[in-house]
């Protein structure tokens, strides 16, 4: 019911999030809008600069390990990005990433090399990821339960925002 | 049938629930921190929320950025200062989160605690499920005193043996990280057991729980046993919840580890699954050593520190920074003489908080440096700069390896 298209930059395992967004960065401000432009900055000089519209990170193992920062979620959401395609994902940064409605899909993405176009589509029968060079085409279970409705409003804050609007609409009838 | 972690959680989600349910769970406590907790607040703010549901079970602690370093961080600082006298919050400034949440009284066994800090795990040492999270979620369970959880699958790991003298929890810890790697807990719990965990002190239980995050576990858990009984009872608390394991409990893996067999462990950068006994790291030169943070800042790391000083009329020839885990630390090195001879051996004595553990307070090694430290991560660029390598290993390898300037030939 949504559909994503865009290239694909790559990474390897364990990126932590302090490679995401350095932890001495905070000191200066936590809105994501002025982090961004130091996002992978340690790994990856530069690595703004390559974010156009559409952009999906692609990685290895464990994608987003080490400190549960939030911030490391928030500004990719504020670089643009909303999927991430990994092998798999720290448990926190999964949740986080959900909760700032960004999409963290884990796959096999061994086939991904930097700058292919993948297109992702989202449907009730699952979650179609296809790789346009290798035209490879895998299909993921929805998320479930409160995951997925998070992720349907747009992140927590939205979901959130929907549940005290339905309560007061409750004690209102 | 379950596992201690199945058991806590089903006490929590009010059913019997089993690893890989999706379940709502109570909290107990709730522990944040100057780092994540503005970013709570905003949260919290944003999803409209108005009161938090148990101010009496959360603790907000200022422990990244002691002292305040500029006026932006101050802005910071005052909001979570607000938010906790708007609502009845308990707000310390006694050192890291972890060992202050812990002293505060907190840290009960069979509670399920979660932090917005993922080193919140070193509280499985006392029979709890604690877990880091992060603000969002911290924010959400302010507002609805619960949050959902996957109730993970258990990894079991029995200790056997005794550890050899001059071994401590943190080169267990380290040791169990090479064999797990950098994943090898990710979605799961870890569960401890064996004969072996009678030798394993209070503080190294602590240590070993919190670097369990760097194998990106959910939570440790001890079981409590009678070492732990004695001294959660000695702070005046209960450990009438502790919750066991059943016999027939099922793990995803169940591991077996002869205590006596790890050497004195260290981590090479950029790593801390990569850990190699200290004596295939013998003879690199240290600049700078590192001793404190919420892995080892405690009085029993500095006791042993204070042991291996007491061996030699020698200064430290590495720039050493020291870094108690709280107030009350520091107060103990003082009335033992600890802060005294560590300061007159050449150390730099900062004040109780992370320090320059994430590059959040002062202590930023220069290009080039060799740093030896007692933390749980040395990611690249970790302390602040991108051309320094960090080492982790024990307070006593740290504080050797600072008296000579080179990581010792011998253990």
């Amino acid at each position: 019911m949504a559909e994503y298209r865009g290239k694909a930059l790559c990474f390897g395992d364990n990126i932590n999030t302090d490679y995401i967004i350095a932890s001495r960065r905070k000191k200066d401000t936590i809105n994501p809008d002025e982090l961004v432009k130091y996002i992978m900055e340690d790994i990856r000089p530069g690595f703004s600069s390559l974010i156009e519209p559409g952009v999906m990170l692609a990685a290895g193992e464990n994608f987003g390990c080490g400190s549960a920062m939030e911030v490391a979620a928030q500004i990719v959401k504020a670089a643009g990005i909303s999927i991430i395609i990994a092998k798999s994902f720290a448990r926190s940064y999964y949740r986080n990433a959900i909760n700032n409605g960004v999409m963290p899909l884990e796959m096999d993405t061994s086939d991904i090399q930097e700058g292919d176009i993948i297109s992702v589509s989202t449907s009730d029968d699952g979650i179609h990821v296809v790789n346009e060079r290798t035209g490879r085409h895998s299909v993921l279970p929805p998320f479930a339960g409160k995951a997925g409705d998070i992720l349907a409003a747009g992140g927590i804050i939205e979901y959130t925002q929907n549940r005290f609007a339905q309560e007061k609409k409750g004690e209102t009838q | 049938m379950g596992t201690i972690v199945e058991k806590i959680l089903s006490r929590k989600a009010g059913k019997d629930v089993r690893a890989g349910e999706i379940i709502t769970a109570e909290v107990d406590a709730i522990l944040t921190n100057d780092a994540a907790g503005p970013l709570a607040i905003d949260y919290f703010r944003k999803m409209g929320a108005g009161k938090v549901v148990h101010p009496e079970r959360i603790a907000a602690i200022v422990d990244h950025y002691v002292p305040c370093p500029n006026s932006r961080v101050a802005g910071l600082h005052q909001m979570l200062y607000d938010f906790c006298s708007d609502n009845g919050i308990r707000l310390s400034t006694s050192g890291i989160a972890h060992q202050v949440f812990d002293e505060l009284g907190y840290v009960i066994p069979g509670r399920l605690i979660i932090g917005s800090d993922s080193h919140t795990t070193t509280h499985g040492y006392a029979g709890c499920i604690a877990i880091g999270v992060g603000a969002s979620d911290t924010a959400s369970a302010m507002i609805d005193g619960e949050l959902w959880l996957k109730v993970p699958e258990t990894i079991l790991v029995e200790f056997k043996g005794s550890l050899r003298s001059g071994v401590y929890g943190k080169d267990v810890a380290l040791y169990l990280l090479s064999v797990l790697g950098a994943a090898g807990g990710n979605y799961k719990a870890i569960e401890f057991t064996g004969e072996g965990l009678s030798s394993l002190s209070i503080a190294d239980r602590k240590t070993i729980c919190n670097l369990a995050a760097e194998c990106s576990a959910k939570c440790a858990v001890f079981p409590v046993d009678s070492i732990a009984e004695e001294y959660i009872s000695s702070r005046g608390l209960s450990a009438g919840e502790a919750v066991y394991p059943d016999k027939d409990a099922s793990y995803l893996e169940k591991l077996t580890i002869d205590l006596g067999s790890i050497p004195p462990m260290i981590s090479k950068p950029a790593r801390s699954d990569i850990a190699v006994p200290v004596s295939e790291c013998a003879g690199l030169r240290i600049d700078m050593a590192v001793i404190g943070t919420c892995t080892n800042g405690r009085i029993e790391d500095f006791m042993e520190v204070d042991r291996i000083l007491c061996e030699t009329e020698e200064p430290f020839r590495s720039e050493t920074l020291v870094i108690p885990a709280s107030q009350a630390v520091l107060s103990e090195m003082m009335e033992r003489g600890y802060a005294q001879r560590l300061v007159a051996k050449g150390a730099m004595l900062l004040p109780p908080g992370c320090g320059p553990c994430c590059g959040s307070s002062p202590g930023t090694p220069r290009d080039g440096m060799n740093v030896i430290s007692t933390a749980n991560r040395n990611f690249i660029g970790r302390m602040g700069n991108v051309r320094s390598d960090i080492y982790l290993a024990s307070p006593v390898t740290v504080a050797r390896a600072a008296l000579k300037g080179r990581i010792p030939r011998e253990d």
